[in-house]
């Protein structure tokens, strides 16, 4: 379980200071083009759509906004994936779809980019 | 040069059926030499040129070349040459002669001069598409294919009823823009809407596409809801209804895509999105709309397809299709992960990627014409694409958490498939004057200006700050999401159980209830004329001759009365 992670699983794009820069860099790029929006300046057809940062903060917010409702409607919406594969059984006999849990299962992702190796025993080789 | 010298350009493709006749050398020629043939023929055919043909008094033409229809054409030519190099050294001779006659059934339509001709492709593209689906070989390919096909019959029949309306209203199957402003336009817009992906019956492209074989998906992907687009451009231009159903299909996309675990249902969902971008267009309907529309259109079955192709590779060479088993694959799949990297920035119209000069117009088109809430909601589904496909999609399949697959990028035609196509995403987003001289309206639009660039750098950007912010909420889970094909696929099928229930039932109390009359009158009858019943009985002599001595008297007695 200990085992140290081998060569081939820290490939260079993986490795905490290649994620390090990764992040700066997408930082320094956000702000540049924030940034720029004072020198450049859209036509304005509605008449609101020229002020600085109105794109950058509304693709941000529409994104939050749909990652939000997807995860709402996904409560609602959700079934384990052999839903239909799974013989109907007799009407009024407990029929209710399953929910899964979101990362219940077994095989979920976790989230958030690791850049940690492969742990597992048996790692990739 | 006589008429009979140019045949409709997608029967060409129809010689495909040759396939199986050839050996397994000649498969390469001929699913390159093909789709090559008819793209010289569409460029040799001079523009406005029509083959008129009487059938049944009936005026057809089944030839009548267009800017529009040349656009689509050669596209639909190009995926099928690029489709059949990705496709030829794996797939069965089934798929590869449906790919052929399905995208022969899409440039049909595209060459269609009538509605009659137009329906006949239309229903040879849905037959075609059936196959290429079943020839996934899995049983959920063949369930799934029949589904579709049910579909697709259905939406045939509704355009027939459109068609057949039509005709009889005004007795003309000519090609003319239409409103939804009758039951026979409304049916004819309604069976077009049906090969669109549209809502009520979006949910057929996610389920019928991804189970296909990984070529077969990108043979899917290009035609069908494509060549619906088409006939809905030159059918029904402007129509306002449009705009409502093209911006649901855009927000359906991106939400049931962020739900998806399936990488190529991912991909499915996004076709339903990007092609709510075209039909949005198409209901605008100004000559920049439609212009938009078609390029789209055009540029998205190249980078979709290239999609289709990355994740159809993967699929190959690691057996697997959910991102929960995905991920790290950019280590050993260097060429496949590129690919899909420029596929995913062409989709959500990354400057100088084939997709920003073709939305762009679309974007420009509903600001020329005022329609703030139109062009807002735009310009969410754009940065929403960037979120499920443009980000999505390559970071659940090659990056995320090590999956420890290390399969080696696919054999060379799938990597040169690949390649062209992402060549040509480069090419048209670099060159846009390349895809706006093809487009049936001219234009002198300019996609790259400064301002142009930083807007959509700023939205694109940002966007994906926020899929990395929320990438907690984002965990993929082993699921799949209801959609209206719940009500076939569950509801319908407890219904008919739940008749079944009632029916059998129903059915064992009538028939106890006839057994017992009939139980009644056998023994009723056994008790009158049994052994022991009283008509059935002898009787004693005695009692005969008794009973005939008194008849006698009687009668006497009478006669003696008489006298």
């Amino acid at each position: 379980m200990s085992a140290r992670p081998n060569r081939e699983a820290r490939h260079w794009l993986l490795r905490r200071r290649t994620r390090l820069l990764l992040w700066l860099l997408f930082g320094a790029l956000l702000g540049l083009v924030l940034l720029a929006g004072r020198w450049v300046h859209p036509h304005a057809v509605f008449g609101f759509e020229d002020h600085l940062g109105f794109f950058a903060l509304y693709g941000f917010a529409v994104c939050v906004a749909l990652v939000v409702v997807a995860k709402v409607l996904g409560i609602f919406l959700k079934r384990a994936e052999d839903y239909y594969q799974r013989p109907d059984q007799s009407p009024g006999s407990g029929n209710e779809p399953q929910r899964t849990r979101d990362g219940a299962s077994a095989g979920a992702v976790k989230d958030e980019p690791r850049c940690e190796p492969d742990t597992r025993p048996g790692g990739p080789s | 040069m006589s008429d009979l010298s140019l045949p409709p350009p997608g029967l060409l493709l129809f010689l495909g059926l040759l396939l199986p006749l050839c050996g397994r050398r000649a498969r390469l020629p001929l699913l390159v030499g093909l789709p090559l043939l008819v793209l010289a023929l569409i460029w040799s055919l001079p523009l406005d040129y029509q083959l008129p043909l009487r059938v049944f008094d009936w005026p057809l033409v089944p030839l009548s070349n267009s800017v529009l229809g040349r656009l689509f054409g050669s596209v639909f030519a190009l995926m099928a040459l690029v489709g059949g190099i990705y496709a030829y050294a794996q797939a069965s001779t089934t798929e590869l002669v449906a790919a052929l006659i399905n995208a022969g059934s899409a440039i049909g339509v595209c060459f269609a001069g009538d509605l009659i001709s137009l329906l006949l492709f239309w229903e040879l593209l849905a037959l075609s598409s059936t196959l290429i689906i079943w020839s996934g070989g899995t049983l959920d390919a063949r369930r799934a294919g029949m589904r579709y096909l049910l579909l697709h019959l259905f939406g045939g029949v509704i355009l027939l009823s459109g068609i057949a309306g039509h005709i009889e209203a005004t007795g003309s199957i000519a090609l003319s823009a239409l409103r939804a402003d009758s039951g026979a336009h409304g049916l004819l817009l309604f069976g077009l809407l049906i090969n669109a992906g549209a809502p009520p019956l979006s949910a057929w492209v996610a389920d019928a596409y991804p189970e296909a074989s990984p070529s077969g998906s990108v043979f899917l992907s290009a035609f069908t809801t494509k060549t619906a687009v088409f006939a809905l451009i030159l059918l029904f231009p402007g129509e306002p209804l449009l705009i409502g159903i093209g911006l649901y299909m855009v927000g359906y996309g991106i939400i049931y895509a962020l739900l998806e675990n399936d990488m190529r249902r991912i991909l499915a969902y996004s076709i339903v999105n990007q092609v709510g971008f075209m039909v949005c267009a198409i209901g605008i309907g100004s000559e920049l709309a439609l212009n938009g529309a078609a390029a789209h259109a055009f540029v998205h079955i190249i980078y979709k397809g290239l999609l289709l192709m990355s994740a159809g590779a993967v699929l190959q060479q690691t057996g697997r299709r959910k991102c929960t088993d995905l991920g790290g694959l950019f280590q050993s799949m260097p060429w496949t992960c590129l690919m899909g990297i420029i596929g995913a920035l062409s989709i959500s119209a990354f400057p100088f990627t084939s997709g920003f000069p073709a939305k762009a117009l679309i974007s420009a088109a509903a600001a020329e014409q005022q329609l703030l809430w139109v062009w807002l909601a735009l310009t969410a589904g754009a940065a929403g694409v960037f979120l499920h496909a443009g980000i999505k999609f390559p970071w659940f399949v090659f990056f995320q958490q090590d999956s420890g697959l290390r399969p080696p990028d696919p054999p060379f035609p799938m990597r040169l498939a690949m390649g062209l196509l992402a060549a040509l995403c480069l090419l048209l987003g670099g060159f846009p004057e390349l895809l706006y001289r093809l487009l049936p309206y001219g234009t002198d639009y300019q996609p790259y200006t400064a301002a142009h660039l930083l807007t959509q750098l700023q939205l694109l950007l940002f966007a994906g700050l926020a899929f990395f912010a929320l990438l907690p909420l984002m965990r993929r889970t082993r699921t799949l999401s209801l959609d209206t094909d719940w009500f076939y696929r569950r509801f319908l099928r407890q219904l008919t159980q739940e008749f079944g229930v009632h029916g059998r039932y129903a059915h064992s109390r009538l028939q106890s209830a006839v057994q017992a009359r009939w139980q009644r009158l056998i023994h009723g009858l056994f008790v009158h004329l049994g052994p022991s019943g009283i008509l059935a009985r002898s009787w004693p002599t005695g009692s005969m001759v008794l009973w005939v001595s008194l008849i006698l008297a009687l009668s006497l007695l009478v006669y003696g009365m008489r006298g």
